[in-house]
């Protein structure tokens, strides 16, 4: 029976990442604007570092800040408002019908986001290497990709999580996303070394995993760069405990919520 | 699909029915406003092999009561099974077993292929992608839409993606097939198919079942083995289509067109048709000639009429049996005619 149901669980998974994947592919001119905005946010910090000649460790540290920072708006607009967005099409109700889980279409789509949004993250990275000449230490190369697959896996914990909580709220959703976003890009230090916040707000903002992931990776590929929030063999093991944390909570959340549905009529009628 | 059918033979307890709603009501509670009573006690039973409709208006509980067996909904108080589960306790049993189509649909991505997007929703229960491939190509065939199999469900008519739906529907074999509306919105030609695949898919294996609600009497009346007419969240009526119109009342209602008729003559023909008889003249609306509406007390004395009227010297040129409708039910069960019954309940809301 376990294996019946695990089997369930990755069709429905598999299933729903081949519509990020492959269905998304099919709208060539979001694929250019994604690479584009992608690009342009980049060049702005990078232009602006230079300008104020704050040395080639700061040039290193914008590009990979813009290779993480889609995959945080991939989690909050691809992930976390999903729920609240199948409810919309009418997709929810015949997602609750199914026997697949409903932890099972996020993680489908978590995953599918993930490599859909891969493809405007490598661009930033190419670009940064290529026309702005960024140069990163790769000897702990292995070590970054697992950094960054383990801040993944937080990170969408964490859209599971707020994807119960944007489905709860209904037409505030939207609103609650863009309040959440421009806030979490500088709790996360983005564009700039997160220590800066100090560390009051710093302790804050470690529970948003990009924020440990990006101090880490810089660690690690720009070792030269001083301004660091903690050492980066800490910051993997908070971010293991992260992502344990969120994928709990958010399978719990989403058991929660279905029941709520259940129970009030409320959350899978596109009127309500 | 193997594993989805061991699924079943392990864990679907075998009853005669398909459906039990024992008592069951739901109540809907909104913040300022009056708690609103969407089912009251509704209680009935269908087994497999059967197309069971629920027929009343908008707001009637029909949708309420869909949304309770399949699921979705928790009812406030008393119980409905699905093939022996308990929609409440059982629901993750239930939902391997049931499968879900409402009228006017827009589910799925519009950015897939209808193949694409009818192997995504088999792959929700679990079915092995060459078993779900070979039955998506079966029912697309069946429904004259296997050439449009590569167009993407954004460019699809209203016709031909409720066609799909009902597709999806299908595709992973339940053994209960909620039908909501199927037919709402959707043109003559894709309605006929969605009726005639629905008849025979029900008939094809005996442990299926079809529950549907709609608005179109007529789909009813030719759909349904049995139907329950449901106003205000009350089952008023169930019973066969045949045995709600048979009781409505005893008595035989013809329409006959003749060449001409004297209106003088008129209560002289009831006198001798029989007692009971009630003859009206009025002029049939097509040809502009004499119709005569005859409510007779019983079917025999048509022939009666007949003499009468050839006595008189008028030919019969048509004459047609009237049939009460479930409409006619409708109307003798609420009061209302199934319209009135709508704008009623919407001025109220």
């Amino acid at each position: 029976m376990k294996k019946k149901r695990a089997l369930l669980f990755l069709r429905t998974l598999t299933a729903r990442a081949y519509v990020r994947v492959f269905g998304q592919m099919r709208e060539a001119t979001w694929i250019v604007a994604s690479i584009l905005g992608g690009f342009f946010t980049m060049a702005t910090y990078m232009y602006l570092y230079r300008s104020i000649g704050t040395g080639a460790d700061f040039t290193g540290i914008v590009v990979l800040g813009g290779f993480m920072a889609p995959f945080f708006a991939n989690v909050l607009w691809g992930v976390a408002m999903q729920l609240y967005w199948e409810k919309e099409m009418g997709n929810l109700e015949l997602m609750l019908v199914s026997p697949a889980p409903l932890s099972a279409f996020l993680v489908g789509l978590s995953v599918g986001g993930a490599m859909h949004t891969m493809l405007r993250a490598l661009a930033v990275l190419v670009f940064g290497v290529t026309v702005f000449k960024v140069h990163f230490v790769t000897v702990h190369l292995g070590v970054a990709v697992l950094v960054f697959l383990v801040t993944l896996w937080a990170m969408y914990g964490l859209g599971i999580v707020f994807s119960s909580l944007f489905l709860y709220h209904g037409r505030d959703a939207w609103r609650t996303a863009d309040l959440i976003m421009e806030p979490v890009n500088v709790l996360s230090g983005n564009y700039f070394p997160v220590r800066y916040l100090g560390m009051g707000l710093a302790s804050v903002a470690i529970l948003v995993p990009t924020t440990l992931g990006l101090d880490a990776l810089r660690q690690l590929l720009v070792p030269s760069f001083g301004p660091v929030l903690l050492g980066w063999r800490v910051e993997v093991l908070i971010l293991v405990g992260l992502a344990f944390v969120w994928s709990i909570v958010g399978v719990w959340a989403l058991e929660a919520v279905e029941y709520k549905a259940r129970r009030d009529a409320r959350l899978t009628l596109r009127w309500q | 699909m193997a594993g989805l059918q061991s699924l079943r033979a392990t864990e679907v307890v075998c009853m005669d029915n398909a459906i039990t709603v024992d008592q069951v009501t739901r109540v809907f509670t909104r913040r300022g406003s009056e708690p609103f009573h969407a089912l009251r006690g509704v209680s009935f039973e269908v087994p497999y092999g059967e197309i069971f409709g629920l027929l009343g208006p908008n707001g009637a509980g029909k949708t309420t009561t869909i949304r309770i067996l399949a699921t979705l909904l928790l009812p406030t108080s008393g119980r409905a099974t699905v093939a022996g589960l308990d929609v409440e306790r059982e629901f993750a049993a239930v939902r391997r077993l049931i499968s879900l189509v409402s009228g006017g649909e827009t589910s799925g991505y519009g950015i897939l292929t209808v193949e694409e997007q009818l192997w995504m929703f088999s792959q929700f229960y679990g079915m092995q992608t060459r078993e779900a491939r070979q039955k998506i190509e079966a029912y697309l065939k069946l429904v004259g839409m296997w050439d449009s199999r590569r167009l993407q469900m954004n460019r699809l008519s209203t016709g031909m993606r409720q066609k799909v739906n009902l597709v999806r529907g299908l595709v992973t074999n339940p053994r209960v097939l909620f039908l909501d509306e199927p037919t709402l919105g959707v043109d003559v030609e894709a309605s006929v198919v969605i009726r005639h695949i629905v008849r025979d898919w029900v008939a094809a294996e005996p442990d299926r079942c079809v529950i549907l609600t709609t608005h179109y009497m007529a789909e009813a009346d030719e759909l349904c083995s049995r139907v329950a007419i449901v106003n205000h969240g009350l089952v008023l009526a169930n019973a066969a289509p045949s045995q709600l119109k048979q009781g409505l009342d005893a008595k035989a209602h013809y329409e006959i067109t003749l060449d001409r008729l004297d209106k003088t003559r008129v209560q002289q023909l009831a006198a001798r048709t029989g007692p009971g008889s009630d003859l009206t003249l009025t002029t049939d609306k097509v040809t502009n000639k004499p119709m005569l509406i005859a409510h007779l007390q019983h079917e025999g004395d048509i022939g009666a009429l007949i003499a009468a009227l050839s006595a008189e010297g008028s030919t019969l040129e048509y004459m047609r049996k009237l049939e009460p409708s479930l409409e006619d039910a409708f109307l003798k069960l609420v009061g209302r005619t199934f319209e009135d019954e709508e704008e009623a309940s919407s001025a109220v809301s």
